[in-house]
């Protein structure tokens, strides 16, 4: 009882002892911020918007009314509502919104606008201190998060100033949840009832923006993935710094590896691919599945990661990788018979390093063509599509007709769309028939 | 015999000095025997030339000389008693007067102008001159002699550009003093101005011992350019006259001795000030004002001892000042500070003591104090009955009618300014205006006034009003004013919440000006509830709103606290920020009229507060004009304090204040208001959605609104 008489009387004195007119000597109750955050597009703006807990004479919030400049705009009439837009980030705000009801508000309604060239955030707070909500001291609530945006390209300048006079333009109230009365008997004062919201002596603060720094890391990557075409891709972690991207290629020269001379690839480069344009963003980025065709097997390409820094960010070519890849010289490779000598069946495992048909078949030492391999269900390995694999695996039934002795298992593998018809890989496997 | 010389000097060159002394031996030769026969022709000088002359020119018989100047003296001596001696009228430098013959100065072509020294030598020398022309000095003059004796005509003037001395005991009908540099009496002065003294421009040093005597019943003229340093010496009566066109300060001519001033003609069109206080026996008449009054502390009086009235000429002229008849006349009608103001006693009896009768009339005044409320025109008066020796007659004792007057219509005239003593909210009842008297609070009628009002029929007619008041029996303070015209002062103090920034305990009454110094405050209360209930709306536009006004509001007086219907008067006020409800135009306390004296209950409205209306009647009457309507103290209102809201403390009491954020004129604050409020926010101007009066729509104003939820009025509408 005590403890709700002297919070009775605690809240009764701010109510009593803070006149709007007296600043100097009152220390303020809450704190409004504005807070600008790093915004990777120079054509917006998104800045925060915070009430602050200072003291223990309040806790339920109720409303305000936040007009706020363009320090940089302000002077040649601020916003204009035909080139910039704003913007509330939904559920970027700590207070449970519902639409605005003009019979009843039992939660809160933020309504934003451009205003004579400022910004004005106007919320409106539920009728009952019941649907409040309540501010821990000192934290702060998000009112939540808004964007600036220009339509036509221009720059919309990141400091942010509350429109003054304070006294006029903004409004900041708590929800009080009981009778503000003091003394008692022929002396006692009704000043505020429950659920009334008196006015918070408040204090404003402009943050300044964030420092913008490109710091972004890189994973640049690329392989092989058969038909003579590498794909390549990278990762980044915040890639606001840059416009777009290219990559170059360049045939590493086995007699001077050291020299490199990189080419443009047309489909390579943020120009031509959408997919190498920056986002713009702060978030990380994934950009793959970006191919490349070669032309020469056995050879090794390098390719290099570039960045266009945007104006704002020095508008410059950044170099910022080079990876090698090493197109493989033959198209089959590792193949192993794994049942040597064998009676009835074999089995050939091989690996495809390329896209190719492949006729497997087994002839004797005479030439003679014993019989065709066949894939594990059973279908002849006869020009038949291999796509790039590792452990594939063929068999070769022994027919009746083979006599014991050597056979020459034939695997002979024509690339697909290969840009030379003549490339070929054959492998031969001795394998000892028993009868 | 007769003999003329005739000179033919008609050569384009100058004659050689030695030709022109043959012509002064000429002269002197011809002339000289008549010294010593008997002939009693004079002869003739006449000259169609030029005579050059630097010794003395006797000239003993008549004078024809045709040249404009001649330097020298020249000196008129014919001496036979029964001769006359005809002047010629050219300038002078030396112009001597002597011998008994009578000197001629008849010639209407040009004046004798004597430019070093007019010297009338004797009392033998008699000027016979013209009034058709006249003698001009314009250095020394020593007269001894007469001009004109006998005759109030001659005029004798000092016209020189440098200081000229005065002297001899000689006569002069007219003596005009024309001179910038002024002229000076000297040696024991004693000239005699017979007929009047015209101080023209410049002042004549005079002084006890040089001093020069205006005979009796002379006259002394001052225009505004001239005057006199000292008194002049006088016999039984002295008459002044004032001409010219700019005020003008009266001087030594007003000779203070009660007897002295015979008449006084007053023909200065801009005015004369009183250096004193001055007795006029004769007559006056005047032609301009007299103003008896050059500042507070000197204020002067002008008796006026004949029983005959003065006569004021013309449309404007009157007394401005203090005006005294000091020989009043029963039975009649006797003419006071204007030809319409009067005072009229019927008889002895009802005369009783009063032996005098004093008028202070202060044109273009208005009668103090100036708090007093009643429509009164701009013309202050003060009467005062006096006893033989000047004391004040008790009230009561005495019953007289006075005439009262005013001026009723602008006009430009030779006063230089045109006025109109009506104040504007008498203006088409000047007919009703009566005599009033300051009973120490208020001023109220006074006497039985006659009604309607006259008003002068010459041309331009309407100029004044006036009428008179029977049955007057006191001295006082008087004015002319509307016998049913204001009736109260309201003097009232008023909060309204939404105004206040600093409340709570600790309070300091005072309401935020935001909106006047935003200049947002229109000079006419706008066409909104509840201003637009007032008829008189458009009337009460301010001249401009100051930095003290919170807002407009409306007080109603009402016959019932609760009874709804029109009420009585609405006056739409402004409010200032120490609470007070003015008059718009003159940011004093609103004078009230157009309703009877009585009892009535006010109601005060606000665009967006909740009206209040006292639980008690207030007398509202002419001797209530002091009290203070305190809306302030949550006190005497119909509903208690809890038709109001609590604004503040401070030294043991409560302040209140109207409810704010009532939006929809419907005397009850519900969500609808609150809603208005919201869907209005942003907005800026002159709003009634700003429920906290600073020019703007936030959610300060909707919680305005909130805090207030389901508040509502008693007040009848």
């Amino acid at each position: 009882m005590s403890t709700l008489l002297a919070s009775f009387c605690l809240m009764a004195a701010f109510i009593i002892l803070a006149p709007p007119g007296a600043k100097a000597q009152i220390v303020p109750d809450a704190r409004a911020v504005v807070q600008p955050v790093l915004d990777p597009l120079y054509t917006r703006l998104t800045f925060d918007l915070y009430i602050r807990r200072l003291t223990d004479r309040w806790t339920y919030w109720a409303n305000t009314t936040l007009r706020i400049q363009s320090s940089d705009l302000a002077p040649t009439g601020g916003y204009n509502p035909a080139v910039h837009t704003l913007t509330f980030i939904s559920d970027s705000s700590d207070l449970p919104l519902v639409p605005y009801n003009p019979g009843a508000m039992n939660a809160y309604f933020v309504d934003y606008q451009f205003v004579g060239g400022d910004i004005v955030i106007n919320i409106i707070g539920p009728d009952s201190v019941d649907d409040a909500i309540a501010v821990v001291n000192p934290d702060s609530i998000r009112i939540g998060r808004f964007e600036v945006a220009s339509s036509d390209g221009s720059y919309v300048p990141e400091n942010l100033v509350f429109a003054a006079p304070l006294s006029y333009y903004q409004a900041n109230a708590f929800k009080i949840d009981h009778d503000s009365v003091t003394g008692s008997g022929t002396d006692r004062n009704v000043w505020f009832v429950k659920h009334d919201n008196p006015p918070l002596e408040t204090e404003y603060q402009e943050k300044a923006p964030p420092p913008d720094i490109c710091e972004a890391e890189f994973n640049f990557y690329g392989q092989y993935v058969g038909d003579l075409n590498v794909m390549l891709g990278f990762d980044v972690t915040d890639e606001h710094c840059y416009e777009g991207f290219i990559i170059e290629r360049a045939l590493v020269d086995r007699r001077d590896p050291n020299t490199l001379d990189f080419q443009g690839r047309p489909q390579l480069t943020y120009l031509n691919e959408p997919r190498l344009l920056s986002c713009l963003c702060l978030a990380p980025q994934v950009h793959d599945s970006l191919f490349d065709a070669v032309e020469f097997r056995r050879e090794q390409y390098a390719y290099r990661l570039i960045g266009r820094r945007l104006p704002f960010y020095g508008d410059s070519l950044e170099i910022i990788d080079t990876i090698f890849i090493r197109i493989p010289n033959a198209i089959i490779s590792n193949a192993r018979i794994l049942e040597n000598p064998f009676r009835s069946q074999t089995t050939i495992r091989f690996n495809v390093d390329d896209r190719l048909r492949l006729t497997a078949r087994a002839y004797d030492l005479g030439g003679r063509l014993i019989g065709t391999l066949e894939t594990l269900d059973g279908k002849p390995v006869e020009d038949m599509e291999y796509v790039v694999g590792v452990d594939y695996r063929i068999v070769f039934n022994t027919p009746s007709i083979a006599s014991q002795g050597l056979l020459n298992i034939v695997l002979v593998a024509f690339p697909i769309n290969d840009y030379s018809i003549e490339e070929q890989s054959r492998v031969i496997i001795k394998a000892q028939l028993l009868k | 015999m007769k003999l003329t010389m005739f000179t033919n000097h008609r050569m384009a060159s100058p004659p050689k000095r030695s030709v022109a002394w043959r012509v002064l031996l000429l002269i002197f030769l011809w002339n000289l025997p008549l010294g010593t026969c008997k002939a009693q022709t004079p002869s003739l000088l006449q000259s169609d030339g030029k005579i050059y002359n630097s010794g003395v020119l006797k000239i003993r018989g008549d004078a024809a000389i045709i040249q404009d100047t001649i330097g020298g003296v020249v000196r008129y001596e014919r001496d036979r008693l029964a001769d006359s001696q005809l002047v010629a009228h050219l300038t002078y430098r030396d112009l001597h007067f002597e011998g008994r013959s009578i000197k001629k100065v008849i010639d209407p072509s040009e004046p004798v102008i004597a430019d070093n020294l007019f010297w009338s030598i004797d009392t033998n020398v008699v000027v016979d001159l013209s009034p058709a022309t006249f003698i001009q000095a314009n250095r020394t003059v020593v007269h001894d002699g007469y001009i004109n004796p006998g005759l109030r005509y001659g005029r004798f003037v000092l016209g020189g550009t440098t200081n000229q001395d005065v002297s001899g005991r000689g006569t002069i009908p007219v003596l005009e003093l024309n001179n910038l540099a002024g002229a000076t009496i000297t040696r024991s002065g004693g000239l005699l101005v017979f007929e009047r003294l015209d101080l023209q421009r410049g002042l004549l040093s005079n002084s006890g011992a040089d001093n020069l005597d205006i005979s009796q019943n002379g006259w002394i003229w001052r225009d505004d350019s001239g005057s006199i340093a000292q008194e002049p010496k006088w016999t039984v009566r002295l008459n002044l006259r004032y001409y010219g066109d700019s005020l003008m300060l009266g001087g030594a001519e007003m000779v203070r001795a009660p007897t002295a001033i015979g008449n006084l003609v007053q023909d200065d069109t801009s005015g004369l000030m009183l250096p004193y206080s001055i007795f006029v026996n004769d007559s006056m008449i005047l032609r301009g004002h007299i103003y008896t009054e050059q500042d507070s502390a000197r204020r002067w009086e002008l008796y006026y001892t004949n029983t005959y009235n003065p006569w004021y000429d013309g449309l404007w002229p009157e007394v401005i000042g203090t005006m005294v008849r000091t020989n009043l006349v029963d039975g009649q009608p006797m003419m006071m500070n204007n030809e319409h103001a009067t005072i009229f006693f019927a008889n002895a009896t009802e005369r009783g003591d009063v032996e005098q009768y004093a008028v202070r009339n202060m044109p273009r005044t208005i009668p103090p104090p100036l708090s007093d409320i009643t429509f009164k025109v701009n013309r202050f008066l003060q009467l005062e009955p006096r006893s033989a020796v000047g004391d004040k007659i008790a009230d009561s004792t005495y019953t007289m009618t006075f005439g009262y007057s005013w001026r009723a219509l602008e006009r430009l005239g030779r006063e230089g300014q045109a006025f109109n003593e009506t104040i504007i909210p008498l203006r088409g009842q000047e007919s009703q205006l009566v005599l009033m008297r300051y009973d120490g609070i208020s001023y109220n009628p006074y006497g039985f006034s006659a009604l309607p009002t006259n008003t002068n029929t010459p041309s331009p007619a309407g100029i004044w009003r006036y009428s008179t008041a029977g049955l007057v029996r006191a001295s006082g303070d008087f004015a002319i004013g509307l016998s049913t015209g204001p009736i109260w002062k309201l003097n009232a103090l008023l909060y309204l919440e939404g105004a206040v920034r600093t409340y709570g305990e600790n309070f300091t009454p005072i309401m935020s000006n935001d909106l006047a110094v935003a200049g947002l405050v229109p000079t006419v209360a706008p066409n909104i509830f509840p201003y637009s209930l007032d008829p008189d709306r458009l009337v009460d536009t301010a001249l401009t709103i100051s930095d003290s006004v919170v807002d407009w509001v409306t007080v109603e007086f009402r016959n019932s606290p609760t009874a709804s219907g029109p009420p009585l008067l609405i006056e739409t006020l402004l409010l200032l920020v120490d609470g007070r409800m003015v008059d718009p135009q003159t940011y004093q306390p609103r004078v009230i009229s157009g309703i009877d004296q009585g009892y009535y209950y006010l109601e005060v409205r606000h665009r967006n507060h909740l009206s209040i209306i006292t639980e008690d009647s207030i007398l509202v009457a002419r001797s209530e004009i002091n009290r203070v309507v305190d809306f302030t103290g949550g006190v005497a209102i119909l509903g208690g304090a809890a038709s109001q809201k609590l604004i503040g403390t401070s030294s043991g009491r409560r302040w209140f204040g109207l409810i704010a954020g009532e939006v929809t004129a419907s005397d009850e604050i519900l969500r609808d208001d609150y809603n208005l409020v919201w869907n209005n926010r942003n907005a800026e101007g002159y709003l009634v959605h700003d429920t906290n009066l600073n020019g703007i729509v936030t959610t300060r104003d909707l919680n305005v609104t909130w805090n207030n939820r389901e508040r509502l009025s008693v007040a009848p509408r």
